[in-house]
């Protein structure tokens, strides 16, 4: 009877184990660790790209400039810009209709800078609209809206109306504006929280010229008394009057 | 008899080593290849998704001609990546829409910026809304009244 000697079988039997571990325990570690590492990563830059652009798109909201263009001369444009935000903003662009300059001018928050001389090929009757590009991609406006062009002159072709309580003595006031083609559209411009010291400046863009009348109360006890004569009727006559009516009163 | 006995455990063993080590090998060696095809494709999908999600543009400024025939478009790209676009117009009196040739897209490096032509029909006061539209899928709209 023919015998196997198991010990010396059991012994070499391991040794495939053993090689199939250490590829097993290879392949791990050359290929698959190194290809999650890999992806891990990818997702790591993936993820600080969207960081940084929500906090950019973030920056891009909280960016607020003010933007006045004036004349510097008969064919030249001033723009002054503020910028009334908390970050700072890189103004690349500016605008004059459908002409660009490109520019490379930074503003600090609560800075200003006036841009300019720009030239600008007018004729009579022409309208200039202003606009700034920043290098966040927002587009403002001039808050004087267009320039228009006429006799070697400029003006503003924004209407509005402008009341002025000056030297109020602790008094508070309500103003109301109604639009005298339309009575039903009526708005409160300004009226105030608390006793007033200083001058009161209440400036109102409208759309269209016309008659309006101008309502100044002053509150007495709980009830709003008007003013001495007021209420004032004023007309926007442009283009054959100002465009921008001024109001001073005193109580 | 008993000499040659003890000859076909240690060539089991060593075939049978030779077969672990081929397969592991060739094992090995596909997963080699294959994790470095699928971490490549993962990563250049997680590129394009990047681009995808931070590219950035807008409309700056919009006109037209004194025909009312062709609307330009400026387009500007705030963004970290170049942008490859089509622009979209639609008259909404008329509900045509209008584009810029789509064989021949515009491409705005970043921190660029580009005026798209568009060939329009539209009369005085008509509303036109453009839209401007990324190969990657991303959209910035505008609405321009045509004096």
């Amino acid at each position: 009877m023919r015998t196997t000697c198991i010990t010396c079988l059991r012994r070499r039997k391991g040794i495939s184990t053993i090689l199939g571990t250490l590829i097993f325990i290879g392949v791990l570690f050359t290929a698959v660790i190194p290809m999650f590492l890999v992806m891990k990563q990818a997702d790591n830059i993936y993820v600080q790209n969207v960081h940084e652009m929500t906090i950019q798109d973030d920056e891009r909201t909280r960016e607020n400039i003010i933007v006045s263009a004036y004349p510097g001369g008969s064919d030249t444009i001033m723009v002054k810009v503020e910028n009334k935000g908390n970050v700072p903003v890189t103004i690349v662009r500016v605008w004059m209709n459908d002409e660009n300059v490109s520019r490379n001018d930074s503003l600090s928050s609560n800075s200003h800078k006036i841009l300019g001389p720009f030239q600008v090929d007018v004729e009579n009757g022409d309208t200039v609209i202003t606009n700034v590009v920043t290098g966040r991609g927002n587009v403002f406006y001039s808050i004087s809206g267009g320039l228009y062009y006429s006799d070697g002159q400029w003006f503003t072709v924004s209407l509005g109306i402008c009341v002025v309580i000056y030297d109020p003595k602790g008094g508070q006031f309500r103003i109301t504006l109604v639009n005298g083609t339309h009575p039903s559209w009526n708005k409160i411009i300004y009226e105030s929280k608390c006793q007033e010291w200083k001058d009161v400046i209440a400036s109102y863009p409208v759309d269209d010229a016309g008659p309006y009348t101008v309502k100044i109360e002053q509150k007495k006890g709980n009830n709003w008394k008007d003013l001495p004569s007021t209420p004032i009727d004023v007309e926007i006559r442009w283009p054959n009057g100002p465009p921008f009516i001024m109001i001073w009163v005193s109580p | 008899m008993g000499s040659r006995r003890g000859i076909s455990p240690v060539i089991a063993t060593i075939i049978l080593s030779a077969v672990v080590l081929t397969i592991g090998g060739a094992v090995w060696s596909y997963a080699q290849g294959a994790s470095t095809m699928i971490a490549t494709s993962y990563v250049n999908d997680t590129l394009t998704i990047m681009k995808e999600v931070t590219e950035r543009f807008t409309v700056e400024h919009v006109s037209n001609n004194t025909a009312r025939t062709s609307l330009y478009v400026w387009v500007y790209n705030y963004g970290d990546v170049y942008i490859t676009v089509d622009v979209y117009a639609n008259v909404t009196s008329s509900g045509t829409l209008y584009s810029t040739d789509t064989n021949n897209p515009l491409e705005i490096e970043a921190g660029g910026f580009a005026k798209a032509t568009i060939t329009i029909s539209a009369v005085g006061g008509d509303e036109v809304a453009v839209k401007v539209h990324s190969r990657r899928q991303n959209n910035a709209y505008y609405m321009y009244y045509m004096p």
